[in-house]
């Protein structure tokens, strides 16, 4: 586990008071994530996150969320051990075996 | 074929020189009797990596079993049965997440995002960035890193439970399916200022979740 480090350089500091701090920069993180950010927050952002130490980690740690989502959905579905129950099979069957009825 | 399976609707065609279906519109190869033998346990694991509960991953595929009997007449072929089976159980999971989040309307509490102020409530001249003991710390692992820790699976799994349901239901929809926003907010009659927040409720809280029961782990 690594702390986040905040230097106070003259760049971060003018960066601080000049751009939205990072209460707002969290939304346009997680925005970005979902696809649209405007080129101007898009920018911001960018400039942010070169000042922000914990936005960097904050940014870092929801693409390690999101990428063991999909790895865990990759495991579940290629996982063999797990299967139908065999209630859940048996109807199933009896649904299937009577093509005509909807039930 | 299996051979106690009569082919969906062959009486009617039988002996019949110009049947009143066409004939390519009726796929002879397809037996609805083996579906669950063949395809049912994939078909089960295809669902529940996305509705990740077992009983409703049953009830989605079984839905999508009778809804591909139902339309089997208009079934080309071209697709695998496989593809085609797996295409008509993906529709029955959105079916699923409408439903759920259909059921009650988001609430203010859904669309609250209050509660992740407080990371940025500070004493000093720099209200509005991250307090200090709130900082999210570096995360240590990789993804690929924690793809054999079952410790870890258990704790993304309670963290994504944790999510109110209406509010895991769009995050499955967008994380797990891959819908595009806009896919998402048609599918659940949602306006998009309201996905927005969701997702960012969403992600807040889990990675807030994960951060405590993960990166910060003793």
């Amino acid at each position: 586990m690594k702390e986040a480090n905040v230097k106070h350089t003259r760049f971060n500091l003018f960066v601080w008071r000049k751009l939205p701090a990072c209460r707002e920069m969290v939304k346009i993180i997680t925005a970005s994530m979902d696809g649209r950010v405007s080129f101007k927050d898009w920018l911001r952002m960018k400039i942010h996150l070169l000042s922000c130490d914990p936005c960097v980690n904050f940014i870092k740690q929801l693409r390690f969320i999101s990428g063991a989502v999909h790895q865990h959905q990759e495991q579940l579905f290629n996982d063999e051990s797990l299967h139908l129950s065999d209630d859940a099979r048996r109807r199933m069957r009896d649904a299937l075996k009577s093509p005509h009825s909807t039930a | 074929m299996h051979p106690d399976a009569v082919p969906f609707s062959a009486k009617d065609n039988e002996m019949q020189v110009s049947p009143a279906v066409p004939a390519t519109k009726v796929n002879w190869n397809v037996d609805p009797a083996l579906w669950v033998d063949e395809h049912g346990d994939y078909l089960f694991r295809f669902a529940l990596a996305r509705v990740r509960d077992a009983s409703v991953a049953e009830d989605v595929v079984q839905e999508g079993l009778l809804a591909a009997l139902q339309s089997m007449p208009s079934y080309s072929g071209k697709a695998s049965e496989r593809t085609w089976l797996t295409s008509i159980v993906r529709h029955k999971v959105l079916d699923h997440f409408r439903r759920t989040s259909r059921q009650v309307q988001f609430t203010d509490e859904d669309l609250d995002i209050g509660e992740s102020e407080k990371f940025f409530d500070r004493p000093d001249k720099w209200n509005g960035h991250w307090a200090v003991a709130l900082r999210p710390v570096y995360p240590d692992s990789s993804p690929e890193d924690v793809v054999e820790r079952s410790d870890f699976w258990k704790v993304l799994n309670g963290c994504l439970g944790a999510l109110p349901e209406r509010v895991a239901s769009v995050f499955a929809l967008r994380e797990m399916d891959g819908l595009s926003t806009e896919e998402v907010c048609e599918l659940l009659s949602l306006s998009s200022s309201n996905f927005w927040v969701i997702m960012h409720r969403a992600r807040m809280q889990l990675r807030r979740c994960v951060e405590i029961k993960w990166f910060k782990r003793a």
